[in-house]
């Protein structure tokens, strides 16, 4: 285990279903969450559909550690190694008093979304929702797991985190991914990015960290926004995307 | 209304597919929508009669239950699945013109995304309320949708997004449709798109469920 945190450091993480506790309770209770209910018919199903992921099936990432910050008030926009982040004010604001950043992308790999189109092909639209599902909680533990290393890592050296916000969210533009994946220059954990920003295999995520000693996490992102048509209100940090 | 119609109509409304199916836990070992309608027509019952009292009206309840939050994708999934077993047994009727459709619908996500679980409820509930569906899957480029209505003349089309940027993509699938096939009605939807979009982008329906969708084209297309 690394013990500081220095310029340009790289990390790379894999982890294995265990770590992350991807469970078909996990599943069914984020089904009934959104569903009110309707997750606990499905326990077998869900059950069976995890037992296609194999348990040395590998969830990774790679994160990259930057000090040289350069905040621009007047345009909401952080500076980093030439690349100037236009972030929307809310993000901005949660940003301002970070002292480094780090910028992560994680992948749950092919698996999930192979599976959803095998069972969609097959006709079977629940199976393909389920599994989809559980690629999305996956990923989403990915980056959960990646973000809690920073922060224990970051506690190191007296610093906090803030959330990881990744691009398309809090007001950020979707397109400002194409400047996350130039910080990572290359170790992408063998995601790849379209010209449109959606990334390949489909249950990834790119995100930014911000990290200093006057930072803060907040339990809940949208507090922040008063965007009450976002698509992902309430969800992002649940359901990846 | 007879038993068989009403078992049916139960069936697709509550996802009870066929026999060994174990969901719902309460129709458990009962004949499914598979069976049933195998039944209905071996007893002389007109494939129209099982389509319009039976198969149409309990999507209808299944969408609109939907549409008020009664029950979830999970639910509406099941019942989709219910559906299309008993709609199984009356395709061949549509070929011998016993049974008719409502007309053609074609769907499919814009051109860079590859999100399919929306597009396939719409498709799903539009098939079950007694339209053909042409679906083209994911990543569907401009000219396979051009070809495809070309295929179909007077079908309608179906465009669904879910990231922002491939939004952009449903702009000009509909510029070029309308501008070769200005007749034609594109409907959009996906969990970005709005009504003001479609507004921007000139396209003719928006619904931000897939019982709005069915509404629409059962209404005639006034709206």
């Amino acid at each position: 285990m690394y013990s500081s945190m220095r310029d340009n450091d790289e990390y790379l993480y894999r982890f294995r279903a265990y770590e992350l506790e991807i469970s078909p309770e996990e599943i069914i209770e984020f089904i009934d969450k959104n569903h009110r209910g309707a997750g606990k018919e499905y326990k077998s199903l869900t059950r069976d559909l995890l037992a296609y992921i194999p348990d040395d099936h590998e969830y990774k990432g790679e994160l990259k550690v930057f000090y040289k910050l350069c905040f621009e008030d007047s345009t909401s926009s952080l500076r980093i190694n030439n690349i100037d982040f236009k972030l929307a004010e809310i993000l901005y604001n949660e940003m301002r008093k970070s002292e480094m950043t780090a910028f992560f992308v994680c992948t749950a790999g092919n698996i999930f979304s192979d599976l959803s189109k095998r069972f969609t092909a097959e006709g079977d639209y629940l199976k393909a929702y389920i599994i989809d599902i559980a690629g999305n909680i996956a990923v989403t533990a990915t980056a959960t797991m990646i973000h809690r290393k920073i922060t224990e890592e970051a506690g190191r050296i007296g610093m906090r985190t803030t959330n990881y916000y990744c691009p398309g969210n809090c007001g950020w533009n979707i397109n400002e991914q194409q400047k996350v994946f130039e910080m990572l220059s290359g170790h992408y954990s063998g995601v790849m990015l379209s010209e449109v920003n959606l990334m390949y295999p489909v249950k990834s995520i790119s995100a930014i960290v911000g990290i200093g000693k006057h930072v803060s996490f907040r339990e809940n992102t949208c507090e922040l926004c008063h965007n009450i048509k976002c698509p992902y209100r309430n969800k992002s940090h649940q359901e990846g995307k | 209304m007879n038993d068989l119609i009403k078992k049916i109509f139960k069936c697709v409304e509550m996802g009870k597919i066929n026999l060994t199916s174990p969901y719902p836990p309460d129709m458990k070992d009962q004949d499914g929508a598979d069976e049933l309608t195998r039944q209905a027509l071996d007893n002389g019952i007109h494939p129209s009669d099982i389509l319009d009292s039976a198969m149409i009206p309990a999507m209808e309840v299944v969408g609109n239950k939907f549409s008020r939050n009664e029950i979830f994708v999970p639910q509406m999934l099941m019942s989709a699945k219910a559906m299309s077993a008993a709609m199984e047994h009356i395709k061949p009727f549509f070929k011998s013109g016993e049974a008719k459709r409502k007309g053609v619908f074609i769907i499919g996500t814009v051109e860079g995304d590859l999100h399919d679980i929306g597009k396939n409820l719409v498709a799903m509930m539009i098939e079950g309320a007694g339209w053909e569906v042409i679906d083209l899957g994911v990543d569907v480029k401009t000219e396979q949708f051009i070809s495809t209505i070309n295929e179909y003349p007077g079908s309608l089309i179906g465009l669904s997004a879910l990231i922002t940027t491939t939004m952009e993509n449903m702009k000009k699938t509909v510029n070029e449709v309308k501008s070769k096939y200005p007749e034609t009605r594109v409907l959009i939807g996906g969990a970005p798109v709005t009504d003001d979009f479609r507004k921007k982008i000139g396209a003719s329906f928006y619904s931000p469920d897939p019982q709005g969708a069915v509404n629409y084209l059962n209404s005639g297309l006034q709206v």
